[in-house]
């Protein structure tokens, strides 16, 4: 009996840690912000298209969060942040070349569909009776939407503080929140109205991206950050509402 | 003699203490990590006050909510026959095996502003859930619940059914059996339940979150402050883990050796 125990016992170890370990060599760690979401995942169809064998790993979060996991020593070969804050945050701890700037994204005002708080422009967000959701004030979007406000002198009526901008756009497309200040690329696909905001209230959000350096992997990582900047890149990352560095 | 005979194999004791291990091993890291100097000064912090108090409200009110709807849900469960009552008793503790999010989600689409139910509200009363404490309660109830039911549920179709009816036989009404003869009997299930209930409730974030929002002083509990702290400054929020683990440890062990009549060999 004990025999067959034990037997059970290590065979299901086994299983475990075949599962476990299935991270080979040639998987690339891809950290990059929730608003690169659905770009990344068009971007890792493409490249592993070109480059057979190699699996890539997109891990998405909010540049804040996926910075504080690459300083308590998550591993990582590619990361893409929706700030350079939140780069540099990272990159005092993990050594990564120079970085390239991908993309550059704007803001926009998002309402529910049918725009029941009559939202117009900016100075909308402040009337106390449009309920704006946002972020918590680590998170990049939340700091772009304060900026922006700041500097046209307005004090928005926030309800609440999501966790990231898909937070954000959840509130909004189901009605909760009135309005919401979000990218304007995560306007592809969600079930929203987007009031744009004029350029001189705009601003434009930078997203660096750079890949490890001198590590074992660092060659197939300087190849995905030359691919994602490159024009097929680009194109992929057009197609889900950016625009060109 | 007997006590030896009843006693579990090496390899059983091993495996358990195994998992001992695995059970302690993250508390004492998160003990070794946290910041002792600072613990007192993020303790008395007016906005961690606040998220105490707002996830000592809510789980408590999460817990009677789920008391007043879960002891009968249970009882109708454990002593009623009819079709599909399989599909019924799985419908209700789904929501202990779904990642809490999609809790939240499915909530935000029925009881949410523009959801199935919820838009009467709005339109009728103005209400919503939703950014509001009320909404905190609901997410929580809906996630804790079930551990009472499944509790209570349990604890009925051990208790001896004869008593009950000998009450019944002698001329009491079903709510008078229920409270007087039948609760009596499985007092310990139904305060282990409640306990389960509210320390599930007292840790919500993920329905909570979703659903609710977070907003200090209304939705912002004690569970999403120790999240958001984690980003801006870790050291508090080790610091509130030691408060949440603190409070509930607390709990547990208090209510254990009183009422959860579980305490092993005599």
């Amino acid at each position: 009996m004990k025999g067959r125990a034990l037997t059970v016992i290590l065979a299901s170890c086994g299983a475990f840690l075949t599962i476990a370990c299935g991270d080979d060599d040639t998987s690339l760690r891809v950290m990059a912000a929730s608003s690169l979401s659905g770009a990344f995942t068009d971007i890792e169809v493409a490249f592993e298209r070109d480059n057979p064998g190699v699996d890539v790993v997109v891990i998405t979060a909010s540049s804040s969060a996926l910075a504080g996991q690459i300083v308590e020593g998550a591993e990582v070969d590619v990361f893409a942040s929706a700030d350079e804050t939140q780069f540099s945050r990272a990159a005092e701890s993990v050594d990564f070349e120079p970085s390239r700037i991908l993309a550059r994204n704007s803001l926009v005002i998002i309402v529910p569909p049918g725009n029941p708080g009559r939202v117009e422009s900016l100075v909308d967000l402040a009337r106390d009776d449009v309920m704006v959701a946002t972020a918590t004030d680590d998170v990049p979007i939340r700091q772009y939407t304060d900026r922006m406000l700041d500097a046209a002198d307005i004090e928005a009526n926030f309800v609440t503080f999501e966790a990231n901008v898909s937070g954000i756009v959840t509130k909004v497309s189901t009605g909760s929140a009135d309005a919401g200040v979000v990218y304007s690329s995560d306007l592809v696909g969600a079930d929203v109205e987007a009031i744009d905001v004029p350029a001189e209230n705009n601003l434009v959000v930078r997203y660096p991206i750079a890949a490890i350096a001198n590590a074992r992997r660092t060659d197939i990582a300087r190849r995905f950050v030359d691919f994602v900047t490159s024009e097929s890149g680009l194109a992929l990352l057009v197609l889900r509402g950016f625009t060109a560095p | 003699m007997s006590r030896r005979r009843n006693q579990p194999p090496r390899l059983a004791r091993v495996l358990a203490t195994i998992a001992v291990v695995f059970f302690c091993l993250p508390f004492v890291g998160l003990l070794w990590k946290t910041p002792w100097s600072r613990l007192l000064d993020v303790f008395t912090e007016a906005s961690s006050r606040q998220a105490l108090w707002l996830s000592m409200r809510t789980s408590l009110a999460a817990a009677v909510m789920s008391m007043i709807f879960g002891v009968p849900l249970a009882w109708v469960l454990a002593t009623t026959k009819f079709h599909g009552r399989n599909v019924v008793r799985a419908l209700c503790l789904i929501s202990m095996v779904l990642p809490p999010v999609v809790g939240g989600i499915s909530l935000l689409f029925s009881l949410g502003r523009t959801g199935l139910l919820g838009r009467w509200l709005d339109d009728w009363f103005g209400f919503q859930f939703t950014f509001s404490s009320w909404g905190v309660i609901v997410a929580q109830v809906f996630v804790a619940m079930p551990f009472l039911v499944l509790t209570v549920e349990g604890a009925l179709r051990q208790a001896d059914p004869r008593f009950t009816e000998a009450a019944r036989s002698l001329g009491a009404s079903p709510w008078y059996a229920f409270r007087r003869v039948t609760i009596p009997s499985i007092a310990g299930g139904l305060v282990s339940g409640t306990v389960l209930a509210w320390a599930r409730a007292f840790g919500e974030f993920g329905a909570t979150i979703t659903f609710a929002g977070n907003y200090p002083g209304t939705t912002r509990t004690l569970s999403i402050a120790t999240y958001v702290s984690l980003e801006t400054d870790p050291g508090r929020s080790m610091a509130l883990s030691v408060l949440m683990i603190g409070v509930s440890f607390i709990v547990l062990v208090a209510l254990r050796d009183r009422w959860l009549g579980t305490e092993g060999p005599r």
